[in-house]
């Protein structure tokens, strides 16, 4: 009973640690301190209509409600996109490459690029060129809060390895 | 009697001046470590656009003091009460070349010709036959900043409280360039560069700790100077391909 009531506080503890990663719509743009803290993947209007709702559902790890949000969702990259993007958050990096491997680099405006290298990055590959990939983003991309995504991630990388 | 009691009260607090003083700590986190000058370059990618002339990059050259990272002591200020104490102690952190995990005038060269790639109308070549050459000279660099740390403790007979607070900055970081353009041995482009970049004040988050912090404050005097290099590099490729317009080859 003791080692059970323990298993149970270790999962909840561990379940509350806070993501690294934060989905956000833009609807309130993220401030510069928010950027150094978190890494933010954007959930724009052009491809998920419900993005709002979304965002919240991961951002929450309403993991029930994403199941069945992300059955309303048609597009079948989206639900990709969704699908690697809840991986992510649960910190499942290796599940979360494999899912983008079926997405293109530019696709959702170069954000699969940005993410699989924060992937590769938080599985630890050394062999990976980390800045020549998120240069690549940079220049792929023409969203200006993906273009801020890119810098911010390198920045990461440079200093709070 | 009386004397021997101020006497001991001096020590004392002199004693708790010197063990509060976070001086070497500070060394050992700020001046220790090493960070990178790398950046993503943002200036818009010309694609597939004919460039010309030549132009031969020469190793570029560093005659500003760069010394080793150093944290200079500024003041001490202490408020011996008895009961309640507090030293405020003020220090200069300055950047050095081992800090820096690249070579500096190796990574000038390098990420110039990123930038050349990117941005320029003209294409760095390596060998003599290139029409124009030019050549860079790093002619001051720096990035420094303040360090502040307060220490506050009350003794009240059976217990202490005691109390930290460091805070960093404003720093600034500044960089730049003397540059030459030649055709054959005639200089026909001689200017300056100059970027500076101020860093704003840094305190700990919670959570962090404060050797974190100080190497926190290091790395973003390494990213200020990275940007002033990376300023740096844009306004000279776009007035050398200035000078391209002007004077068609």
């Amino acid at each position: 009973m003791k080692s059970f009531v323990f298993c149970c506080w270790i999962t909840v503890c561990v379940s509350c640690v806070p993501s690294a990663y934060k989905l956000t719509t833009l609807q309130d743009v993220p401030t510069e301190s928010d950027l150094r803290r978190k890494k933010f993947i954007l959930l724009n209007s052009r491809d998920f209509e419900n993005g709002g709702r979304l965002a919240a559902i991961v951002n929450g790890k309403k993991w029930l409600d994403f199941d069945q949000e992300v059955s309303h969702v048609k597009d079948q990259k989206a639900k990709v996109f969704l699908q690697g993007t809840k991986l992510m958050v649960q910190k499942d990096y290796a599940g979360a490459l494999n899912q983008f491997k079926s997405l293109k680099a530019s696709d959702f405006d170069c954000q699969v690029k940005i993410l699989v290298t924060d992937c590769l990055y938080e599985l630890k590959r050394d062999t990976t060129n980390f800045r020549r990939n998120y240069q690549e983003a940079l220049d792929c991309t023409t969203n200006a809060f993906v273009r801020e995504m890119a810098l911010k991630r390198y920045r990461f990388f440079k200093y709070e390895k | 009697m009386k004397n021997r009691f101020y006497v001991l009260l001096f020590v004392l607090v002199a004693a708790a001046v010197v063990a509060c003083s976070p001086y070497r700590q500070l060394m050992t986190d700020f001046a220790d470590g090493q960070n990178s000058l790398s950046y993503l370059h943002t200036s818009t990618k010309r694609l597939n656009m004919p460039k010309n002339p030549n132009v031969k990059l020469l190793t570029p050259v560093i005659s500003a003091r760069l010394g080793s990272g150093d944290v200079k002591r500024i003041s001490t200020q202490v408020m011996p009460l008895i009961v309640f104490n507090s030293c405020e102690y003020r220090y200069e952190c300055v950047l050095g070349r081992n800090q820096i995990s690249e070579d500096v005038p190796q990574f000038l060269a390098s990420s110039l010709r990123e930038e050349t790639g990117r941005s320029g109308t003209f294409k760095i070549k390596e060998d003599s036959a290139a029409d124009f050459s030019i050549d860079v000279e790093i002619d001051s660099i720096s990035a420094r900043g303040p360090y502040q740390a307060s220490r506050e403790w009350i003794v009240a007979i059976i217990f202490l409280i005691h109390h930290k607070e460091d805070q960093a900055g404003p720093g600034r970081a500044f960089c730049s360039y003397h540059y030459r353009l030649r055709k054959g041995n005639e200089i026909v482009l001689d200017g300056f560069v100059k970027s500076e970049k101020t860093i704003e004040m840094l305190r700990p988050q919670r959570r962090t700790s404060f050797s974190d912090f100080r190497g926190f404050y290091r790395a973003n005097l390494v990213e200020s100077l990275s940007e002033t290099i990376k300023m740096n590099n844009e306004k000279l490729v776009r007035k050398i391909n200035q000078y391209f317009r002007d004077n068609p080859t």
